[in-house]
This record gives structure tokens, sequence and C-alpha cells, in this order.
């Protein structure tokens, strides 16, 4: 093999080695079959360029399930005996790069808890409206009318005209909508413990319904 | 005798099978008209650059293997990282094989045979 000084080429040499430029391949010389390779090897990396950004959002999907965050930010109530008269906003926030989550509903059930241990549930609270997007790093408030639900609004004002103080507990199921939909329904649910202030939820489990005949199961923490 | 062609072609038709399957799944939906036409294509360049009948069929039974297997190991890799703990493991593995089976049964395994041999028959002929 030709062992070549390159700083001492002259430019004959150059011409005769081809390394000007002017002897760039040229693709007209291969035979057919080594252009149709070619035309393989270009089609595999565009269509794998377009697939490698769809895995790197799908290796991010479970993590987004397992780390989506749902806090209760704010809560009042101002009750008297035909309704709890106030409002709950929960902030449910994706931490992860992952895009495609959708809420589809948030499903609450709440209580009332007093200092002394009384207890009162309040029924549910849905969020069925328009689904929202979680996507990564803006984060969605739903705020839901406390109303209370039969007795328990006029128990909850005794205590308070009692001198009790109340908290509010949630149990938050969150419905996801994912690219897993016609094959899975996810359901994530959450344990907001009693406050009457700024609270994050805990995660309890990742719930999967199966769809169309694949069959699925349960996972939690 | 396989050449090295023959190989790359297989290799490069496994690749282009699993990015095929993988960028419809991982977005929801299964293969469309627009991804058989690709198959298609894919299997027909494959199968030309191959340019003979009996190495297509291996060619094809290997490329389609491959294609699945690298979509299923993609598709389960955060089972298989520890990113979803045991039991959901299971889940994510028995979910996406059965994906998986969906999406490459039966049509796009018979565009990617029938096109294969199509090209080959091409190569055999013309090449």
């Amino acid at each position: 093999m030709e062992k070549v000084d390159f700083a001492k080429l002259k430019l004959s040499e150059i011409r005769r080695l081809g390394l000007d430029g002017r002897s760039r391949m040229d693709l007209a010389t291969l035979s057919r079959r080594t252009q149709l390779t070619l035309v393989l090897l270009v089609g595999t990396i565009l269509i794998s360029s377009v697939a490698a950004l769809n895995t790197s959002n799908y290796q991010q999907f479970f993590p987004a399930l397992e780390q989506l965050q749902v806090k209760v930010v704010s809560v009042h109530a101002n009750a008297n005996s035909q309704s709890l008269n106030g409002s709950v906003t929960f902030t449910i926030k994706n931490p992860t790069g992952y895009s495609g989550l959708i809420m589809q509903s948030l499903l609450t059930n709440f209580t009332v808890t007093f200092t002394n241990g009384t207890t009162i549930p309040q029924g549910t609270l849905d969020y069925t409206g328009v689904p929202k997007k979680l996507n990564p790093t803006s984060p969605v408030n739903i705020t839901l009318l406390l109303v209370g639900s039969g007795t328990g609004p006029l128990q909850v004002t005794q205590l308070i005209k009692d001198g009790a103080i109340p908290q509010y507990a949630f149990s938050v199921n969150i419905i996801l909508t994912t690219f897993l939909d016609q094959v899975l329904g996810i359901t994530i649910p959450y344990q907001c413990p009693p406050t009457r202030s700024p609270i994050t939820c805990e995660e309890v489990g990742i719930f999967l319904t199966s769809h169309g005949g694949v069959s699925g199961g349960g996972g939690g923490r | 005798m396989i050449a090295r062609q023959e190989v790359l072609a297989v290799l490069l038709w496994g690749t282009a099978i699993t990015s095929l399957l993988v960028r419809n799944l991982f977005q929801g939906s299964f293969p469309g008209l627009l991804d058989f036409g690709l198959f298609a294509a894919f299997g027909l360049t494959a199968g030309a650059v191959i340019s003979d009948l009996e190495k297509t069929i291996f060619g094809f039974a290997a490329g389609m293997a491959l294609g699945t297997f690298l979509a299923f190991i993609l598709a389960v890799l955060p089972a298989l990282a520890g990113v979803v703990p045991p039991p959901g493991d299971q889940t994510v593995y028995t979910l996406w094989f059965s994906i998986i089976f969906r999406a490459v049964f039966p049509l796009p395994l018979i565009i990617s045979l029938m096109t294969g041999l199509i090209g080959a028959g091409i190569g055999e002929t013309y090449l």
C-alpha cells in the first residue's frame, strides 16, 4: 500500500492520487444493486430518524405516569346548612418531558375531618369537562365547587359553630387518555391528606383497565 | 454463499420494519395505508438487492424477526430497565407482545413477503 506524506505532496501528485476533489464518487458508475442498497440505506435512515423521536418520547411515558403530581393549591368553604359553599383547586403537573398525556376526567371523593376525630363524608366532586393536555412542565388547574351531600353540610356547620376546625381530605382518581387508549385505560389514584392549606397528594398506584381484548393488569408502588 | 450486500439488505430491512412499527405504535395507532406502502417499498428494494428468491424468503424471515424483536425490545425497555417494577413489568411484556402481534399480522407480514419476492424477481431479471 502506498504511504502518503501530505506535507510533501506536489500538485501533480495530489491530482494523481485523486485528493483534489475532482474525483468524487460518481453514483452513476456504481452497480444498480449497490445503488439500490444505498436507496435502502437512505430510506432506513430517514424512517429511523422519525421513529427515534417517537421512541425517545415513549421512553418517558412510564416515568410520566409515576411522577404525575397532584396538589391541592387552595381549599376554602363557608358552610351553611344547605351547602359547604366553597371550592377546591387542584394542580396537575407532568414533571417529565413526555408529551401525549391527556386528563380525561378527575373524580374525587372527599370528607371533612375535625380535630376532635369526627369525619363526615361529603360525596363526590367530578371534573368531566373538556379533556386537558398534561404537557411537560405546564401545570393544569382544576377548580371544583365544594357543595357536600346529604346532611353533611349541616353537620359541618354545627361542628364549626361548636368551635371545631374543619379540614378537607380528598381521594382523587385521574383518568387518563394515552396512546395506549385502544387497548388500555389508565387511572391514577391519589390520596390528599386532611388539609386547610396547599398540600401535595400522594400517588397510590396505577390502575390499568383492559380495552379491546388485550389483557391488562394492575400496578402499584 | 451469502454476500455482504445481502446481509446488509436484511439488516436494513429489519431496521426499517422496526422503525415503521414503533413510529406508529408509540403514537397509539396501528400501521395504516401509508405504512403498508412503506412496507411494500422496503420489501421491494430489499428483495431487489438480494436478487434471489430463495435467499429473499430467508432474508424476509430474518428481517421480520429482527424487526419485530427490536420493536418489542424498544417497547419493553422501561420494564427491562426497571423503570416499571414488578409486577407491572409483566403487564408491559404481555401488552406489547399482543400489540406488536396485532400490528404485524397479517397485512404487514404478507405485504413484506410478497413485495420482497417481487423485488427478488425483478432483481434476478434486471439487475
